[in-house]
């Protein structure tokens, strides 16, 4: 199993490894200023030595992200069924989703503190902005899409439209929900983070502006590094999930 | 007065005629076949039959009434088994009586009593992809059959299967058939299978998309049979007439000598 891991990932090791190189170089070269980009070595310090700090700050952060997540798969699963039964709702939804879904987070972000204020309320709407369209949009296509012939077959057992989503649709969907659910994660925690740098008094966000002011660019890099670890194990955790759940319902083959 | 009666049936799809004005009657607890190759409509007609979709003209009667464009009159099976993967067998085959709101437990007790007869006891709390195909189909038709209807519409449902699991699940369903009386519909493009189990075969063809009646068969519904003369002899006369549509649909002459 581990050889077949190393053998898997080695390649994307050797490249990270080569990544961190060319950066120290540049780094210990002094082409770049040490305080404007740390070396390699100076970051991995200043992420042992934070780690407390940044443990508790990405506590608030990690509650918004939760709780953002949570409201926003609610929030998907209303739209997605609503969108499912009713073709004029899908029609009149649908196109919007998608356009809206290339508005960027850092464009709107602003807007949503000048709107709800400093505290957790802002940070969490925004999470739920950015995860809610991914989750829809795949859940609808996952409702619209099972099998003509399984729909018949409901049809011909005179089901209803609520018996055919739960005994056929929801099930069906559940793949699709987890990709949906999986590109909202990786933009999740990053939302976040973002509308935490425009207020808060805690928050991950709110330290990486702290630590810019204070020119400590070698914290901040440290940060970045926690905040990309903390999204890749929210990524791994749904991959699990996923697993699971396909495995329960005998969907993974 | 017939159990099912199909009424000048015509339907068509982009412009191309499937089924050209079709007209059959079945009689209660008959069991008729319709053969034909791919592509003639049959599946059609049956979807039609079982009110899953529309005819462009033509009326469906169910016992004298109209029942045209009324899903859930009859007990459908589709071709494939299309069975719930996340369901287990039991839970599959109660399907249809939960969805007409019968209590779960209820539900599957009265279930549990079919399993010995469809062969399928030990079953019940496996999951689809732990069965065979033939027992997966008859899983299907159990679940057909807990939809309580007089009539059967059966789409090619030993089509998917293997020579061997074919020929144990054909002399399985003779057994059915003449335990559970019911008026069945059975589609299928295999000529043994339409001479073994129906009283009544019709050519479907998709030259003049018409379905026309080609003969009918009386003590049918024995196993030997199947090693009778009569056997042999009845189904050489549906290969010539199934050939000479054949042929009419390809544009090719009819030879006689090539077919036996």
């Amino acid at each position: 199993m581990i050889k077949k891991f190393v053998k898997l990932n080695l390649p994307a090791m050797i490249f990270v490894l080569i990544l961190i190189l060319i950066w120290g170089a540049v780094s210990e070269s002094g082409a770049i200023p040490q305080f404007i980009l740390p070396s390699p070595g100076a970051t991995f310090t200043a992420l042992v030595r934070n780690l407390p700090i940044l443990m508790q700050h990405s506590v608030t952060t990690l509650l918004e992200t939760a709780l953002g997540l949570l409201f926003s798969v609610i929030l998907a699963i209303i739209f997605a069924v609503l969108m499912d039964r009713f073709v004029t709702i899908k029609r009149a939804i649908y196109p919007v989703l998608i356009v809206t879904q290339t508005v960027p987070t850092i464009a709107i972000a602003p807007f949503i503190v000048l709107l709800f204020g400093y505290d957790m309320l802002p940070k969490v709407i925004l999470v739920m902005i950015c995860c809610f369209f991914p989750i829809a949009i795949s859940l609808c296509d996952g409702l619209s899409n099972v099998e003509a012939d399984y729909l018949n077959l409901m049809r011909g057992m005179n089901a209803t439209y609520t018996q055919t989503l739960i005994h056929l649709k929801i099930p069906f969907a559940v793949p699709s929900f987890f990709s949906g659910l999986k590109v909202s994660v990786t933009y999740a925690f990053i939302s976040a983070v973002v509308a935490e740098w425009l207020g808060g008094t805690c928050g991950l966000g709110v330290y990486m502006t702290r630590v810019k002011a204070a020119y400590a660019f070698d914290r901040l890099f440290a940060s970045i590094f926690f905040i990309s670890a903390v999204s890749f194990a929210f990524v791994k955790v749904i991959d699990f999930a996923q697993k699971k759940v396909l495995n329960r319902l005998h969907l993974d083959a | 007065m017939s159990k099912i009666e199909i009424r000048n049936l015509t339907k068509s799809y982009r412009g191309r005629c499937v089924l050209d004005n079709i007209s059959l009657s079945v009689n209660a607890n008959e069991t008729i076949a319709i053969l034909g190759q791919s592509g003639c409509g049959k599946t059609t007609l049956l979807k039609i039959i079982a009110g899953l979709e529309s005819p462009d003209r033509g009326q469906i009667f169910i016992d004298g009434l109209d029942v045209t464009n009324t899903p859930g009159k009859v007990g459908y099976m589709p071709q494939d088994a299309l069975l719930f993967p996340y369901k287990t067998v039991l839970e599959n085959v109660i399907l249809p009586l939960i969805l007409s709101g019968r209590k779960k437990s209820e539900a599957k007790l009265s279930a549990k009593k079919y399993f010995t007869d469809f062969f399928i006891s030990g079953t019940e709390n496996k999951y689809p992809y732990e069965l065979s195909g033939g027992m997966r189909q008859r899983v299907a038709f159990l679940r057909t059959y807990m939809q309580s209807k007089d009539i059967l519409i059966l789409d090619e449902p030993f089509s998917a299967l293997d020579n061997i699991t074919k020929t144990a699940m054909h002399k399985w369903y003779l057994d059915v058939i003449n335990r559970f009386r019911k008026t069945t519909l059975l589609v299928t493009h295999n000529i043994e299978e339409a001479l073994f189990f129906a009283s009544e075969i019709y050519i479907s063809s998709s030259t003049d998309h018409s379905i026309k009646k080609a003969l009918s068969i009386r003590n049918n519904q024995n196993p030997d049979f199947l090693h009778s003369n009569e056997f042999f002899k009845l189904r050489k006369e549906l290969a010539e007439g199934h050939s000479r549509l054949l042929c009419r649909a390809l544009g090719t002459p009819l030879n006689y000598k090539n077919y036996s």
